[in-house]
């Protein structure tokens, strides 16, 4: 989660510099991409190249459940290099104007629809060109910046794609199981991983345990962006049929184990199933957990803030979308307890009863 | 503060609000903050969405519900300045329009307002704030220069 990012803005009103950078590194991609895939995610479909043995297994690695034919017809593409790996430099930024405190991050280039976003905390710069439908991005060094901000990039491409489609991105988990096929929304730290894990070991399938990507038509689909868990080392303890496939074994004390789930179970991480309910997810401390029916507008507040807090950008939009959703789901409470098996059992009656 | 006569509205760049049966929801993109609006508070907070003054809310109520008008300006002084310190209302350059108030809303300004706040993501949003891009243009906006530039001279 980018909850610490922080981010500077400038402007480069006669587009020169970015026009040197942009032909710089997407000639050197045709010559030189390390990875490259298309990946279909439902009515998205992305062409992904990236310059740099480390980056391009950090950003295809949670993508090979989406891979599309090399012919698919592509929305997008994205071009990440890894700046030490490729000896190729960002673009110069002195000669950009700043516009504002460094607050807000996107800047604006005259009547081209272009933007800058810098990344100051992990030294990442992000040129989208959305008249040419491509967007670059530089990262100084793959190695030193953690997964997250390498798959950020990604989720922010469909995010831009969004704003002229009929799909959006939601902070939730996405779990099925038979025909019936339900959200879990809740802060970090809400559960959301915790169950997941448990739910695919219990037998559900999953599009995702934090950021998933629903249809916004009369009957939302969600499709999986990210084939990712993130585990604690308690959950990993616990549902330890993951642990071989970690892809982080020396990781910080404070990090989460991560495993790919086309890895460990590549047939639970499903894509366009459709939706019946949204629950919202905290944890209770008290062993039972339980599911009881809520109101949209809490839904809503367990949907809307946090996936804003992750998205940061078109805000009336992500709203207007969760709104949507909230409205034409189903709307429970699921108090988690600390007995995570009983949860699930409690989750597997309430889908069986919905099926009803 | 703003006084009877101020021209104010729904501070809309700032914020997105969703109405859910009686129970409103408001996002402040830059201060990461979200309220809930029930009771009278989702009433009063529809009027506010085009600009007008508490005056001309007091004069559109005058005689629709028993409260007296010294009453409700009093109750709608106190819950505008509530909003306007938590940012989500502002002063407007528009005309005051008398709002059009339906019989349902008459009905739920019997109840008092309440607005209750949410503060458990705004340390994690506001170092880096929800930006907005126009929607009909599309993404990245193409910007209004003049905009830019009086962005870029401040």
């Amino acid at each position: 989660m980018n909850s610490s990012e922080r981010s500077e803005v400038g402007v480069d009103t006669q587009f020169h510099l970015t026009d040197t950078f942009a032909s710089r590194v997407l000639a050197y991609a045709r010559q030189n991409a390390t990875g490259k895939t298309n990946a279909a995610f439902g009515p998205a479909t992305l062409r992904i190249e990236t310059c740099g043995m480390v980056l391009s297994s950090i950003a295809l690695d949670p993508l090979r459940h989406a891979a599309a034919t090399p012919i698919a017809p592509v929305d997008f593409q994205l071009v990440m290099i890894d700046g030490k790996e490729t000896g190729i430099d960002g673009p110069a930024l002195d000669g950009l104007v700043p516009v504002h405190n460094g607050r807000k991050h996107r800047i604006k280039i005259d009547s081209r629809r272009s933007a800058l976003t810098v990344n100051e905390e992990w030294n990442t710069h992000c040129l989208i060109d959305a008249d040419k439908r491509h967007a670059i991005v530089w990262l100084a060094d793959a190695a030193k910046i953690p997964e997250w901000v390498i798959c950020d990039q990604i989720r922010d491409a469909l995010h831009w794609l969004s704003y002229e489609r009929n799909f959006g991105l939601f902070h939730a988990a996405a779990l099925r199981l038979g025909a019936v096929g339900c959200l879990i929304a809740g802060k970090g730290g809400s559960g959301k991983s915790t169950t997941t894990a448990a739910a695919i070991a219990h037998g559900f399938d999953t599009a995702g345990d934090d950021i998933v990507l629903v249809e916004t038509t009369t009957v939302p689909r969600v499709h999986a962006v990210f084939d990712t868990v993130k585990l604690d080392d308690k959950s990993l303890a616990r549902f330890s049929q993951f642990g071989p496939f970690v892809r982080n074994p020396r990781r910080a004390a404070d990090d989460k184990a991560i495993v790919h789930l086309f890895d460990s179970n590549r047939d639970r991480i499903v894509s366009g199933f459709p939706l019946h309910v949204i629950l919202h997810a905290h944890l209770t401390g008290v062993q039972q957990s339980r599911i009881v029916k809520s109101t949209p507008s809490d839904a809503f507040r367990a949907l809307a803030p946090s996936s804003l807090m992750l998205l940061r950008a078109q805000g009336r939009q992500v709203a207007a979308n969760c709104a949507m959703l909230v409205g034409r789901l189903g709307t429970y409470a699921f108090q988690i307890g600390t007995d995570i098996d009983a949860a699930v059992a409690e989750l597997v009656g309430f889908m069986h009863q919905l099926k009803q | 503060m703003f006084g009877r006569d101020n021209v104010i509205a729904a501070n809309l760049p700032m914020i997105a609000s969703e109405n859910f049966a009686g129970d409103t929801v408001v996002i402040h993109f830059e201060r990461g903050t979200y309220f809930s609006l029930r009771g009278s508070a989702g009433t009063i907070w529809s009027l506010l969405q085009a600009p007008t003054s508490i005056a001309g809310i007091v004069a559109a109520l005058d005689g629709q519900i028993q409260l007296p008008s010294k009453d409700i300006e009093a109750l709608l002084t106190a819950f505008v300045a509530k909003l306007a310190e938590h940012d989500l209302i502002t002063s407007s350059v528009g005309p005051a329009e008398p709002p059009a108030i339906s019989a349902e809303a008459l009905a739920s300004l019997a109840e008092p307002p309440n607005l209750e706040i949410y503060t458990d993501l705004a340390e994690l949003i506001a170092i880096d704030p929800v930006h907005e891009i126009d929607f009909l243009t599309g993404w990245p906006k193409a910007p209004d220069l003049k905009e830019t530039r009086s962005v870029t001279r401040s």
